[in-house]
């Protein structure tokens, strides 16, 4: 194993780990991977993931960093006077300047859960170093409403999960369910799927910025991987919106994969070596892709195309 | 690095630990230093920020602190299914022997958490550096402990596909995302913290959430160490069990740590 202290000399209070790749797995000019704190995880991430990740990564090659955003883990408060919704930002851009001037890499591939998702694009939105993100069970919206996500989540996992469980029929037979709930949640379901089955216009949901966001990342040239946990929320938005996505997934530069059966934090051994070959092998792609020239927009790259809303 | 904490790499340069120094807030006398043993397992992360915290809290009452990851977990050397009682019982001696050296003290105490009590409690009967022990809901029994594990974690695989389930009377190698190899459920099988008795000059403090599963404990350690044992039950959230991205920190427990080891340093 080959780990060091990373050092943030503009701020020193950040604690970060480098593992440091394998001088027997030769890869030439790999970019080197940030990965994101999961919420107020610290950096090993859930289930020590990142820790797993880090080293599979090192292994084929790749310099990786874990570090903890000030406030977090190890890493203490801020003193200055960075405002807090950008001191993600700027400790990732830091992250990625330290690697920058101590010769690791140039490029840099980002990866975060949750919140970590979030943040990674973020910057890759702006930052032209960071060439790929894998962006992990996102807090997305993509233009739906709480409301919205709430129910298509709740008929999810009435249909296809609580229906599962001998402990949710035992729980509907003696009297110990919420039946409002239930009886709410199958209504909707009913509803949506005649008004699914109605002649309605087609309609363009008003552009939002996680989607701009998207597409920004990709006709930059960076590549943009979005996995989900099939029992995350995320996957019913992805899935509810895989009209707006269409267009996206016809580039060589997006990929989107789901995780069967995982929750959000992969609370199992099976699904953690998962989602952890999958990164790798993403990675890898990236790295042997030759650069390419930036899309001046991705609806050239397929061709003009209606937006439609997807069916959960 | 901030003078708050001082992040370091220790141990065998092939397999190295993980650490965290918090300096001591300079009081006089100077105060016996303190090795914080984090909980095992799934109970690791959702902990982490709290012991951080009491880590922070006892350097600024002018206590020296080490807390660390064993070897497999947090940021130390070595994959999961590696991870092995008898190698954290080691780590612990280790931990105790760079804590020593730095500070240039003679005597030291443990403060524990969970599974992180009940190792720091067998590792200092071999210890006569260790004078005292501060139990934070110790693991009493580790056969107990792993029928529980077991338990949650086929009730948690109800709630998916046929196919993840274990046939009955197969062993787990999965608990609660944590590889869990058999060498390491026969050492859970073993531990028992009534079985190890500590030095009579010893002082203890024990801090639990359930006062009557902790009933046999109190007994042991109260027979053992007449008038130097501190019994508190404080009821609370088991953070150690919680959601991880909630990041509980019970601060009548952490500022109950740091009492009872202030009014023994006067």
């Amino acid at each position: 194993m080959n780990e060091v202290l990373f050092p943030f000399p503009r701020s020193n209070h950040i604690v970060g780990v480098l593992t440091r790749p394998d001088s027997a797995a030769q890869r030439v000019d790999p970019p080197a991977v940030v990965l994101v704190n999961a919420g107020f995880v610290h950096r090993v991430g859930p289930n020590r993931i990142h820790v797993k990740l880090a080293r599979r990564l090192a292994a084929l090659g790749f310099p990786v960093l874990r570090f903890d955003f000030s406030g977090i883990g190890d890493s203490r408060s801020r003193r200055d006077d960075v405002p807090f919704d950008q001191q993600s930002i700027v400790e990732i851009e830091e992250a990625l300047d330290q690697m920058s001037a101590a010769g690791l890499a140039q490029r840099f591939l980002l990866a975060g859960i949750c919140s970590g998702a979030t943040n990674s694009l973020r910057v890759a939105r702006h930052d032209r170093r960071v060439v790929g993100a894998a962006l992990i069970n996102g807090v997305w919206k993509l233009g739906l409403d709480s409301s919205e996500i709430k129910q298509l989540h709740s008929a999810r996992y009435y249909r296809r999960l609580a229906v599962l469980d001998p402990r949710s029929w035992i729980r509907v037979m003696t009297g110990r369910s919420n039946y409002r709930v239930i009886l709410r949640t199958a209504a909707r379901s009913l509803a949506s799927r005649y008004r699914r089955h109605k002649p309605q216009p087609v309609q363009e949901r008003s552009e939002n910025s996680e989607l701009s966001d998207f597409r920004a990342v990709v006709e930059s040239g960076a590549h943009l991987l979005l996995v989900c946990s099939e029992r995350d929320r995320s996957h019913t938005v992805l899935t509810a919106m895989a009209g707006p996505l269409a267009e996206l997934r016809a580039t060589d530069r997006f990929r989107s994969e789901v995780i069967r059966d995982a929750d959000h934090t992969f609370d199992l051994c099976c699904h953690q070596r998962e989602v952890i070959d999958l990164l790798c092998g993403w990675a890898e792609s990236v790295a042997d892709s030759p650069p390419v020239s930036p899309i001046a927009n991705v609806a050239e790259a397929k061709g003009s195309q209606t937006l439609t809303l997807g069916a959960p | 690095m901030s003078l708050e904490v001082e992040p370091f790499f220790f141990g065998g340069p092939d397999q190295p630990l993980f650490g965290c120094y918090h300096p001591p807030r300079p009081v006089a006398p100077r105060r016996l230093p303190l090795l914080l043993c984090h909980p095992l397992g799934y109970e690791y992360v959702p902990s982490h920020r709290c012991f951080q915290q009491l880590a922070t809290r006892l350097a600024r009452g002018g206590f020296p602190v080490l807390r660390f990851d064993y070897f497999a977990t947090g940021d130390s050397a070595g994959d999961e299914a590696e991870g092995r009682i008898a190698r954290w019982l080691a780590d612990i001696d280790t931990a105790i022997d760079v804590l020593l050296r730095r500070t240039r003290a003679r005597q030291i105490g443990l403060v524990g958490l969970r599974g992180g009590a009940t190792l720091a409690w067998i590792a200092a009967a071999r210890r006569s550096e260790v004078t005292s022990h501060a139990l934070w809901d110790p693991i009493v029994n580790g056969r107990d402990h792993l029928a529980e594990l077991i338990a949650f974690q086929e009730s948690t695989l109800l709630q998916y596909p046929k196919s993840y389930r274990r046939p009955h009377g197969e062993r787990h190698d999965d608990i609660r995302g944590c590889e869990f190899p058999e060498d390491l459920e026969r050492e859970y099988q073993a531990m028992d913290m009534l079985s190890v008795s500590p030095r009579s000059r010893e002082r203890a403090l024990l801090i639990v959430s359930a006062a009557e599963e902790a009933e046999p404990l109190r007994k042991h350690l109260e027979s053992n160490l007449p008038g130097r044992l501190t019994f508190q039950h404080q009821p609370g959230p088991q953070i150690w069990s919680a959601d991880p991205t909630k990041k509980m920190v019970p601060a009548e427990i952490l500022d109950s740590i740091v009492t009872w080891h202030s009014q023994a340093a006067t």
